[in-house]
């Protein structure tokens, strides 16, 4: 793989190493300057929000510099409760118990057990079965390789929490394939990058869970919110793709796809036995009322594990299984690093004061439920172009959250809307993970995909999900209906 | 999303006590935190069973995953991930420096980090030490919780450890210009264990 790396990184990094080199060096530069100026407010006696607006500039600062999130949070966030409240014990009670009390939670704890359950899926090949078992469902269609890798990446989302291993294992077959089949490079690239973001809307859906655990609403409710939209997202990807097979015919073939008899077709659908078997075991525990989410997901792991044994054999999974549990160790530690950072941070919020001077704002400005929705939408976006989603919605939730319920928006809409947008922030230039990943695919493939192909591919759906988000602003009620059912 | 940015595989450490004792270090870490994952599903799983079997699940289950198996696996997982550099983090910019001045950058970063790290640890050590005094245990099934309150320095002190570890492949490997915000794809999304690549030594 190391071969693959240096041929990959060499025709366009050094180009845009080169054109940025001078703002870098001159961030380097400054970075003294600046920590030192926004220090020196947030302590020369501020207002709450001039310190908040100061520990932001500091915050994105670090970022830039490389200090990973988690600890810039827990660092701006701790010398913001220092400065806002003046004395130092506020801080260092976060310095002591913050750790600890994020992390020993119970809601969680689901979050090591849906990253297992999608790590041993992936890393024993089942996720590649379930791609060409609906490749082989869907058949010829317009459009149809990248309909089939759509639907597959809604049916990977059902059985794994990791956008970034969905759009790996559906890009690696998909790309060369619908690149061989005559379409064009950006509609290829678009199409995997879509696969893979619905799914985190899909339950298990890591991004749901950790806003459950900021927002403090069921972990149930609050994926099964997820469901519907998640489903809807990816009819609607579909739909865009038959879209500009009819509109712009020369960027994918009008009728493509395998075309199997149908005993064929049931033989291979029956490549959807393990996520078929999750849903029953994950989902239908939750909505039944059988499970919590943290039981739902050691079941789900424990089926995993019984389903890699059965359909790959005990080889695989002695082989498979060790990693797993050390990737979902070093996963876990990731996140929970980003969370202990965004509870310090929080805190600060809380001291000082921004989330109720927002509110007042908007009451005074007299914006409703939808003004407040298309300014979070804004926010997002924005946001979205430098920063992870975990880190985005750990800093602006405990801000926004209680804005939200004083205008009147449900916190399980909000949640679905928050993970939709954040989703979107990983296929937005420059810091887009997605982006890199697929162009990294490609390139792996000896496909000639630059980077700016990757994302226009990006750009041509993203509109989709940027008016679907806009559906949960005007009509959020059919995002209640699934959680209400809820046992 | 749970991984991140990857710095390019360093020269590794040459075999020595030195590696022999990091190699034990990352070995001892794994071990804990795969065996606090297997703890926590077993725990859980087990609770369950038992409820529909007998009526009644473990005592104080509850306790044991959030107070004895999360912290745990977050806390061994912080000090992987880092080792492992699977962490989340922005590089384009850093990417763009002189290969000189980027070395001096990352060194400075690793060392602020590595120092804010032992901050943690040092919070963490503290309230272990109240909590050890108090004797904190919990309320149902009287299970001990103190011991695990160490697991918090123990991570945030192998996080720093690693940001070390980093530093000295990265001044011993000298400036580079190759880029380092091409991702790793295969850590990125946990298909090839880091071991593979002689990284974790």
């Amino acid at each position: 793989m190391s071969t693959v790396t240096d041929t990959a990184a060499a025709p366009e990094a050094p180009a845009r190493s080169s054109r940025l080199r001078k703002p870098a060096v001159a961030v380097v530069c400054a970075t003294p300057v600046v920590v030192g100026y926004t220090v020196f407010v947030m302590f020369s006696g501020a207002t709450p929000l001039n310190i908040a607006a100061a520990a932001f500039v500091l915050l994105i600062w670090l970022m830039f510099l490389r200090i990973p999130v988690g600890l810039a949070l827990a660092a701006v966030g701790l010398l913001g409760i220092w400065a806002a409240s003046g004395a130092t014990t506020g801080a260092v009670n976060g310095l002591q118990q913050s750790a600890w009390s994020s992390s020993s939670s119970w809601t969680l704890s689901v979050i090591p057990m849906f990253v297992l359950m999608g790590m041993l899926l992936e890393r024993s090949g089942v996720g590649g079965d379930i791609f060409r078992a609906v490749r082989a469902m869907v058949g010829k269609a317009p459009a149809g390789l990248a309909i089939s890798t759509n639907f597959a990446g809604a049916a990977m989302g059902a059985a794994s929490g990791s956008t970034l291993g969905i759009v790996y294992s559906l890009g690696r077959t998909g790309i060369p394939e619908m690149v061989r089949a005559g379409y064009d490079r950006r509609f290829a690239a678009g199409s995997v990058l879509m696969a893979g973001t619905g799914g985190q809307l899909i339950p298990p859906s890591i991004l749901l869970v950790v806003y459950a655990g900021i927002a403090q609403v069921p972990v149930g409710q609050q994926l099964m919110a997820g469901i519907l939209p998640g489903i809807l997202l990816h009819v609607a990807y579909a739909a865009m793709m038959v879209a500009i097979v009819f509109v712009r015919p020369h960027l994918a073939p009008r009728h493509d796809g395998l075309t199997l008899p149908w005993r064929e077709r049931l033989r291979a659908s029956l490549g959807l036995w393990p996520v078929a078997v999750l849903v029953v075991v994950v989902l239908g525990g939750l909505y039944q009322g059988v499970f919590t989410a943290t039981e739902a997901g050691a079941f789900g792991a424990v089926a995993s594990v019984i389903m890699v044994a059965a359909i790959k054999g005990f080889g695989v999974l002695a082989r498979t299984i060790g990693p797993a549990i050390r990737d979902t160790v070093i996963a876990s530690g990731g996140i929970f690093l980003i969370i202990i950072g965004g509870d310090m941070f929080g805190r600060f919020m809380t001291v000082s004061g921004v989330p109720r001077e927002f509110t007042t704002w908007l009451e005074r400005t007299d914006t409703g439920p939808i003004g407040f929705m298309l300014l979070v939408l804004v926010l997002y976006l924005l946001l979205g172009t430098f920063m992870d989603p975990v880190p985005m919605m750990l800093v602006t939730v405990p801000i926004l959250l209680p804005v939200a319920a004083a205008v009147g928006v449900d916190p399980l809409v909000f949640g679905v809307f928050v993970v939709l947008l954040g989703e979107l922030a990983v296929l937005t230039p420059p810091v887009g993970i997605l982006v890199f990943i697929v162009y990294r695919i490609a390139r792996d493939a000896d496909i000639p995909m630059t980077l700016s192909e990757v994302n226009r591919g990006a750009a041509w759906f993203y509109p989709i999900s940027v008016a679907f988000a806009l559906t949960m602003v005007f009509a959020p009620d059919y995002l209640l209906w699934l959680p209400g059912l809820m046992k | 999303m749970t991984a991140g940015a990857e710095r390019r595989p360093a020269a590794p450490v040459t075999p020595g006590p030195l590696a022999r004792l990091t190699r034990l270090v990352w070995l001892l870490y794994s071990v804990a935190g795969g065996a606090a994952l297997v703890a926590l599903l077993l725990t859980v799983v087990l609770d369950v069973v038992l409820r529909f079997a007998s009526g009644s699940g473990i005592e104080g289950a509850n306790d044991m995953v959030s107070s004895w198996w999360m912290v745990t696996i977050a806390f061994t997982g912080i000090a992987l991930a880092q080792r492992a550099n699977g962490r989340i983090q922005v590089d384009f910019l850093v990417d763009a420096l002189p290969a000189r001045t980027r070395l001096v950058v990352d060194v400075v970063v690793l060392l602020v980090v590595a120092g804010f790290a032992l901050a943690l640890a040092w919070g963490g050590w503290v309230e272990a030490l109240e909590q050890k005094e108090a004797g904190e245990y919990a309320a149902i099934g009287h299970r001990l919780i103190w011991p695990f309150r160490f697991v918090v320095p123990l991570g945030f002190a192998g996080f720093a450890f690693a940001c070390f570890l980093s530093i000295v492949e990265l001044v011993r490997r000298g400036p580079t210009d190759a880029p380092t915000d091409e991702l790793d794809l295969d850590s990125a999304v946990g298909l090839v264990p880091a071991d593979d690549k002689g990284r974790t030594s």
